[in-house]
């Protein structure tokens, strides 16, 4: 094995290929003339996430035993490095990254072929077919362009080159399979519209088997986001989070167009209205996540995930080009019958409201797009490339994103079909006094407390117009917080209503129940409006950790050791620079860091008179590959994250350069994200459905739930992590550590 | 590898899943990570060749579709795709009404046109489908009366009288006819087989296992608001099978 392992990894490669092509083949058969055909295409899935996974175990073989004979082995790790970051580096790096992209495809894959046993039986074929030419896809392109099993030329090297210092960090050993679980999710919604486009079946049948599909997708994607900012939170040091990276928006723009069909899915459902918009937007989120491949693996724009940048862009752009084509032309075929009769009577209406909605979600992923792509647009239409920059995006971006958010607080007042004044004004009263009150709370205390509702900004264009938009632009902050208050109080009144109108409903029947089991009843009974509205939380927490950025104060401070500096209410004592391993002081930890030097700036924090904790930023400087990193020091709490970047530290004088940031509310997006993953879990939970239990069925639930159980408190224990006190490097040292120092997965 | 032999093996993931767990736990006592890996690899390598045997195995077999899965391959019509959704709407409605979203007045004439729309579009399935009622009803006769015990002409009508509404009866009204030792059709016969397959709890090999599945294949069929069940139309649990 250990003589010929390239060569069979490649032949493992080449195998997916064959076993995509024949269960297409298979499929498209079953689904055209031979029905019976479906089980041995099912198999032939089955087989294929398989081989699949053979390929990726083989390359994990490979990293552990550092069989530096494969080229992207020998470029991504070293001998040095932890198991977790050789685990990491199957997808750190462009060959891994796709075979790690099938993996997960073929994951997907087999989860949807098992769950549609007995179910779905038309669609099944294409549903299969389709998912089938994706994989296919994926293996041409490690075949021709990205072989990760591909050999050195030059022969084994004595030692490989770690993977990049910037993705050595905890958040990006999940953050990208959490995105990749995403962008590959949205693959199954395309697949069912496809199937559904092919067989005519383009009744409500396919939407219901898709939502929950969609639902993950976009769960995964929400994730996947946040923790790429968490990381560049974290990593990058400039003290933000979100820097409109071309790649970062790539990222985001499936999001928009997924949450858009969450919601106008329903529309179908219940009023049988829209199918040709949500093939549309079904199509478009499996296009953009293509898109957003094609965009960071092309180069075509700068970004600071250059670490991704190659060749294989065309690969994509023709397949982008044949999906969409594809995908045209069947709806095109399929308008006729697509077309529904029904007609939305009022806009003062539940439809009414998802569909304004809907086009706000797609103007903002559309702005995102044009904004994004703009220097190709620019370089094709005038011979000169036109890059804009963050103002650019944060100017129209905050209009959008607050429409967006007022129409997720409006949506759920109204009823179907059309509303009548005396109903919104019952509906109404509650959040929009809530409204008020915080509006009026936030202008008395804001000020006073740090946090005023009207803070100037500045146009960065010149004119009239920009100077009305800026002073506009001002009373944003203000607008939010107000927004958020109504948004929390739409959501309680919702749950309120809805348990009183159980408790009133079952004391009619005479069984009453009490407020707590009503509730609960009630959540059960519609677990996707109820899990929906928790998502509304959850993104209500998102915007407060946005908004914070209005009152963000950012200082920077030259330090001799022994000296202090108050930024904001917190007062930093800079200790003096130590220069690990080496010095006396450094820990134990740091003395045994191999491949780097590490120069740390202690710096005491205190507040209000009070000792918070000691803060470490730090440089590290790599020696395989040769690179600085910045390494932050932060103190994060639910009000604001002091965040501490060293700058430049002289060796002589012992002088330091700090920027300080003090990042107001930025922890309620990481706790707006676990609520958001709330609210999919509870609309994602399978029905109770009664069925015969065998010992299986009991090892199995037992393996589900306690699987379920660990991946939800992994995943929740990490985002909740920082909370856990002081974030600086020593307090993060400890996790840090555990990764770096060769602690076992 | 014979045919039981390649179901036996595809029936029974969690015993595959648990050997391989425990297989894998004892490499990585044994040699560490790269064992793990290496073992799982073979695992997965073994198990896609196992997979592809079964699936190419199935290919020449020429099964025929039994009846559940040719009337799953029947699209819902349009009919009763708008009927599914202004029964929908009609709950949505209450809902509404209860919560106070709407008012009396706007419940009463929504409520009424709705209702209007309903009659209608029932109305207009069963028009659609009176041709084929009577020709099922003619050869459920027929047959009935080539097979003449009495008690089970009872059952029989019974499963006429639901006028195909319900899958699950049907196939448990066969079975228990076949038990009685009268003839059955093949589909029938192949309803049955699959019921007993069910409890086995096998994978592939078992895929029409309409009878106990029946709310799921209802779910395909119909687009019930599966996780709102509070919103779903109580009339479509039983009105979902097309014919």
């Amino acid at each position: 094995m250990g003589a010929s392992l390239p060569s069979f990894g490649t032949s493992i490669v080449f195998s997916i290929l064959v076993l995509a092509a024949y269960t297409f083949s298979v499929s498209v058969v079953a689904g055209r003339s031979r029905p019976h055909l479906l089980a041995s295409a099912r198999l032939g899935a089955y087989a294929t996430s398989a081989v699949i996974c053979c390929g990726v175990l083989l390359l994990s073989y490979g990293f552990f035993t550092h069989d530096f004979r494969i080229r992207y082995i020998s470029q991504h790790s070293d001998r040095g490095m932890s198991p977790w970051y050789l685990l990491a580096a199957l997808w750190g790096g462009q060959d891994g990254s796709l075979l790690w992209w099938t993996f997960l495809l073929g994951g997907y894959t087999a989860g949807c072929v098992a769950w549609m046993r007995g179910k779905y039986r038309a669609l099944q074929p294409y549903v299969i077919a389709t998912l089938m030419v994706v994989i296919a896809f994926f293996a041409i392109l490690m075949m021709f362009a990205a072989n990760p099993f591909e050999q050195n030329l030059a022969g084994s090297p004595g030692e490989g080159t770690q993977m990049n210092p910037l993705l050595q960090n905890y958040w990006m050993m999940i953050h990208p399979p959490m995105l990749y679980m995403g962008f590959v999710g949205c693959s199954v919604p395309f697949a069912f519209a496809v199937a559904a486009l092919i067989t005519g079946r383009l009744g409500n049948e396919w939407i219901v088997a898709v939502r929950k599909w969609m639902l993950l997708a976009f769960l995964f994607l929400s994730i996947g986001n946040v923790l790429g900012m968490i990381w560049a939170y974290e990593e990058l040091g400039w003290g933000g989070f979100w820097a409109w990276d071309p790649v970062e928006n790539a990222a985001c723009l499936p999001w928009f167009t997924a949450a858009a069909y969450v919601h106008s899915t329903i529309i179908q459902e219940r009023r049988n209205m829209f199918r040709v918009w949500n093939v549309v937007l079904i199509c478009i989120t499996f296009l953009l996540t293509i898109f957003g491949t094609f965009l960071t693996r092309s180069g075509l724009i700068a970004s600071v995930h250059s670490f991704a940048k190659s060749d294989i862009g065309p690969f994509f752009s023709w397949f982008l080009v044949m999906a969409a084509v594809i995908a045209i032309s069947l709806i095109v075929w399929r308008l006729p019958e697509l077309r529904g009769k029904a007609q939305i009577e009022s806009v003062a209406s539940r439809e009414g409201m998802f569909v304004i909605n809907n086009w706000a979600l797609l103007g903002g992923m559309l702005f995102i797009l044009g904004s994004t792509t703009s220097p190709l647009i620019t370089k094709a239409l005038m011979d000169q490339e036109v890059t804009v920059g963050p103002p650019f995006y944060n100017k129209w971006m905050a209009p959008i994103g607050l429409l967006i958010f007022t129409l997720m607080g409006l949506a759920p007042l109204f009823g179907w079909r059309k509303t009548s004044g005396s109903s919104l004004k019952g509906a109404f009263a509650f959040p929009v006094g809530a409204l008020l009150i915080t509006t009026l709370l936030h202008a008395l205390l804001g000020p006073k407390w740090g946090y005023p509702p009207v803070v100037s900004t500045t146009a960065i264009e010149a004119g009239t117009g920009a100077r009305i938009y800026a002073s506009i632009a001002s009373f944003f902050p203000g607008i939010t917080v107000s927004l958020a208050a109504f948004n929390i109080t739409v959501v309680i009144q919702e749950f309120v209503r809805g348990t009183k109108a159980r408790m009133s409903s079952t004391k009619k029947k005479g069984d009453p129940e009490g407020p707590l089991l009503a509730l609960s009843r009630l959540v059960q009974k519609s677990r996707r409006r109820y899990g929906g509205y928790v998502v509304h939380l959850g993104i209500v927490g998102m915007y407060l950790g946005f908004v914070g950025t209005a009152w963000q104060v950012e200082d920077e401070v030259n330090l001799f050791p022994g000296q202090k500096a108050t930024v904001a209410d917190y007062e930093l004592t800079y200790q003096g620079p130590r220069m690990c391993p080496g010095n006396p002081a450094c820990s134990p930890e740091e003395q045994a860091a191999k491949g780097k030097r590490m120069l740390f700036a202690d710096v005491v924090v205190k507040q209000k008179g009070r000792t918070l904790t000691t803060l470490h930023p730090a440089k590290f400087i790599h020696q395989n590959p040769p690179q600085t990193t910045t390494e932050v020091g932060l103190l994060r709490g639910l009000r604001d994250d002091l965040y501490l970047v060293l700058a430049v530290a002289d060796p002589k004088t012992k002088k330091a350069t700090f920027t300080v940031h003090v990042n107001p509310f930025v922890g309620w997006i990481w706790i707006g994200l676990l609520v958001l993953m709330l609210g999919c879990g509870v609309s994602l939970w399978p029905e109770v459905t009664t069925k015969r239990a065998t010992a299986w069925t009991y090892v199995r639930a037992g393996v589900a739930a306690t699987a379920g159980v660990l991946i939800t408190f992994t995943l929740a224990a990490s985002l909740a992590q920082p909370f856990a006190g002081s974030f600086s490097v020593s307090g993060r040292s400890h996790l840090h550590q555990h990764l770096s120092e060769g602690a076992k997965p | 590898m014979s045919e039981e032999e390649s179901t036996m093996m595809v029936s029974w993931p969690p015993l595959i899943a648990l050997s391989i767990v425990v297989g894998a736990s004892i490499a990585g006592v044994v040699g560490g990570a790269p064992l793990v890996f290496i073992f799982l690899s073979a695992s997965a390598l073994t198990l896609t060749i196992a997979l592809l045997w079964s699936s190419l195995g199935r290919m020449g077999q020429g099964a025929r579709l039994n009846f559940e899965d040719a009337l799953e391959l029947a699209a819902p019509t349009a009919t009763e795709e708008q009927k599914l959704a202004v029964l929908r709407a009609l709950k949505d409605l209450e809902y509404e009404l209860s919560v106070g979203k709407i008012s009396k007045e706007d419940f009463d004439a929504a409520s009424a046109d709705y209702r209007a729309q309903a009659r209608r579009l029932i109305a207009a399935q069963d028009e659609s489908m009176k041709e084929q009622l009577e020709a099922a009803e003619a050869l459920v006769s027929q047959h009935l009366s080539d097979s003449d015990p009495e008690p089970q002409r009872t059952k029989a009508k019974k499963v006429k009288s639901s006028g195909g509404k319900s899958r699950s009866k049907k196939a448990k009204s066969s079975a228990s006819t076949r038990d009685e030792g009268d003839s059955t059709s093949d589909e029938e016969t192949d309803a049955v087989e699959n019921d007993t397959a069910e409890a086995s709890d096998s994978e592939p090999s078992s895929e029409p296992k309409k009878t106990k599945e029946a709310p799921e294949n209802n779910t395909s069929n119909a687009p019930k608001a599966g996780d709102d069940s509070d919103e779903s139309p109580s009339s479509e649990k039983s009105e979902s099978a097309p014919l």
